[in-house]
């Protein structure tokens, strides 16, 4: 009895939870879907006058420069997200897992990106970038992108790795595991939760990312909240919302996979662990 | 069966001066059970992981049957380490846990599937296979742990303090465990521990380590009768003292003179005596007896304790469990020590 009564208090626990989160994210979302097919949706109506295509048809035409902006941005945040992992792996590990001189310098030069207001850096790195060739280009702006990220993998990865036995790897090459199957049978599943947390979260901030984009790239490389931002404040609600939904959808796509896929249990799962 | 041959072996750690591991000789009988017995941080765990290859070796050899192994990696030697914390890999199932090693070996899944089920019962976890390690009670792991490492029919066996992450009740269960499993598989056996009561219950013979160094390797029981030194003598149990000189099988102390075996291999001089309190006899019998004043007596329950004053010192003696004999406190009461069981170190510090 105690059991089921305990139960129900955690359900409704749950319910009270669940219903925050759709009045807080999933009720916004809704005016957005209906004004991406409205023609006009004027106030106080409760539906649009007239529904209309007009926005996606827009979004489809090569012309619209929509799709290389989705182009652009996709292949920004996948640039940063791999060179974030690349640098976020080892130096997590290198800062969750070994003692070494100057530890503390270290971790303070790796974070301080995300302690300082990355436009303050920016605004420096500009000249610098002008200097170098690199505004105005996109490995231009993969790089200042990388301001934020990198800290943020590598932090999230030293929580992994603090809480990372090595001696699990010990235990598999004394059960008869040469060192790649121990990498890949032993390490990478225990660190793989942390790598693809850290990931997620490299590749929304890259993909959202405007005010770095629009001082590296100078207007030149155009990405997705770029043209977002011009056409909210053009006041073209159905074609901002079009755009919104577009702009959702990787967070939707990874907030499913991250539900899914991470609820498995891993000694790795550390996520911001002791470190 | 597989014996195993420590040559000068020693271990220096990057970046330190004093080695963890210093200068070990040590043959191991094939089929023994054998105990690293020490203080943490004596370099007992660097020793066993030396042998299981997954510490490199500074100087000396490691050897399997005469052959020298130093250069053979970790995966390809045979030897199992099991560890304190079970390690079980977390994202893998009981049967997959146990299962890793003969996968690794690329043995067809259908004989794992046998092979792992025939093992799970000898560890009495029948039907556990499809639970993941997060479902498992210490004792539980422990056993998965030791499955996992007997299921490839290694040459050694190698543990890692196997008792001391266990309630006392589970301690004997998995003692009973391991004395069945070293005897079934035959398998060279060598154990961590720094809990003498667990190298004893379980060893052939204890290796006991200090500071990196071997002090003695030998049966428990001449750790308690023929001790190599006072400080060994002291982490096997209580152990009492009384510096002397010996002469033709006789020890002068303050409190008398007293008989000694004559084969005793320590020569005339400046000795120190060392007798257990459990060896001492009440009253006086004979040869070796003596009078003194008891100046504790401690109940024990089981039986009663004494402690008798030696010209200023103070010796612990174990009293009769049946308390036909019962001596009172600052009263002067009689005591033996056999000859058969006084035991002389050289020297008197």
């Amino acid at each position: 009895m105690e059991n089921v009564k305990q139960n129900n208090s955690r359900n409704a626990l749950l319910f009270i939870i669940g219903l925050g989160i759709i009045i807080g994210v999933i009720v916004p979302i809704v005016p957005q879907l209906v004004w991406a097919v409205s023609h006009r949706w004027a106030f106080p109506d409760l539906l649009p006058e007239a529904m209309s295509g007009r926005a996606w048809k827009y979004i489809a035409n090569p012309n619209s420069k929509v799709l290389s902006a989705t182009l652009n941005s996709l292949v920004i945040a996948i640039c940063v997200t791999v060179i974030s992992i690349l640098v976020g792996v080892p130096a997590g590990k290198a800062l969750g897992m070994y003692k070494f001189k100057a530890k503390g310098a270290i971790e303070l030069i790796i974070l301080s990106p995300s302690i300082i207001p990355p436009l303050a850096v920016t605004m420096g790195m500009q000249v610098i970038f002008i200097r170098m060739g690199l505004s105005d280009t996109i490995f231009g702006v993969i790089l200042v992108h990388l301001i934020p990220t990198i800290p943020y993998m590598t932090v999230s990865m030293a929580g992994v790795f603090a809480n990372y036995d090595p001696a699990y790897e010990e235990q598999a090459r004394s059960l008869g595991a040469g060192t790649v199957k121990t990498f890949f049978l032993i390490t990478l599943p225990t660190i793989f939760p942390g790598i693809v947390t850290g990931a997620m979260f490299a590749f929304l901030i890259s993909w959202g990312q405007y005010i770095l984009t629009i001082i590296i790239g100078g207007g030149r490389v155009i990405t997705l909240p770029l043209l977002l931002f011009s056409f909210a404040s053009s006041g073209d609600f159905t074609l901002t919302s079009a755009l919104s939904i577009i702009f959702l959808l990787p967070s939707i796509i990874i907030l499913v996979i991250t539900s899914k896929y991470l609820s498995g249990q891993s000694s790795g799962m550390g996520g911001f662990g002791n470190i | 069966m597989t014996n195993i041959s420590l040559r000068n072996l020693t271990k220096v750690y990057e970046g330190t001066k004093e080695p963890a591991v210093e200068n070990f000789n040590l043959e191991i009988e094939p089929g023994e059970l054998v105990a690293f017995l020490g203080p943490s941080g004596c370099g007992k765990t660097t020793t066993l992981k030396m042998i299981a290859g997954l510490h490199s070796v500074t100087g000396g050899d490691v050897l399997f049957n005469g052959e020298r192994v130093n250069d053979i990696k970790p995966e390809n030697r045979e030897v199992v380490m099991v560890y304190q914390n079970y390690l079980l890999f977390p994202y893998m199932n009981i049967a997959e846990n146990v299962g890793f090693g003969l996968k690794m070996r690329h043995v067809p899944k259908d004989e794992i599937a046998r092979r792992v089920d025939e093992i799970l019962k000898l560890v009495k976890l029948e039907g556990y296979g499809p639970r993941k390690p997060n479902q498992m009670s210490g004792g539980q792991k422990q056993r998965v742990a030791l499955a996992r490492a007997l299921i490839i029919r290694p040459k050694i066996l190698l543990l890692d303090e196997p008792l001391s992450n266990l309630d006392a009740h589970l301690r004997d269960e998995m003692r009973e465990l391991i004395l069945t499993i070293h005897k079934e598989f035959d398998v060279t056996t060598v154990f961590v521990t720094h809990d003498q009561e667990e190298a004893v219950l379980l060893a052939d013979r204890i290796a006991l380590i200090f500071e990196g160094k071997l002090q003695q390797f030998s049966r428990s029981e001449d750790f308690y009768e023929r001790p190599a030194s006072k400080r060994i003598a002291d982490f096997f149990g209580n152990a009492n003292y009384i510096a002397g000189e010996k002469k033709d099988n006789k020890v002068a102390t303050a409190l008398g003179t007293f008989a000694v075996r004559e084969d005793l291999k320590v020569p005339d001089g400046r000795v120190t005596l060392i007798i257990r309190p459990e060896s001492i006899e009440l009253g006086k019998n004979g040869e070796n007896s003596f009078e003194t004043k008891i100046a504790r007596r401690i109940y024990m329950g089981t039986y009663i304790r004494y402690r008798i004053d030696m010209d200023g010192a103070f010796w612990d003696v174990v009293g009769d469990p049946h308390y036909n004999v019962d001596y009172d406190e600052d009263k002067t009461a009689g005591f033996t020590l056999p000859k058969n069981k006084i035991w002389l170190l050289e020297g008197d510090k």
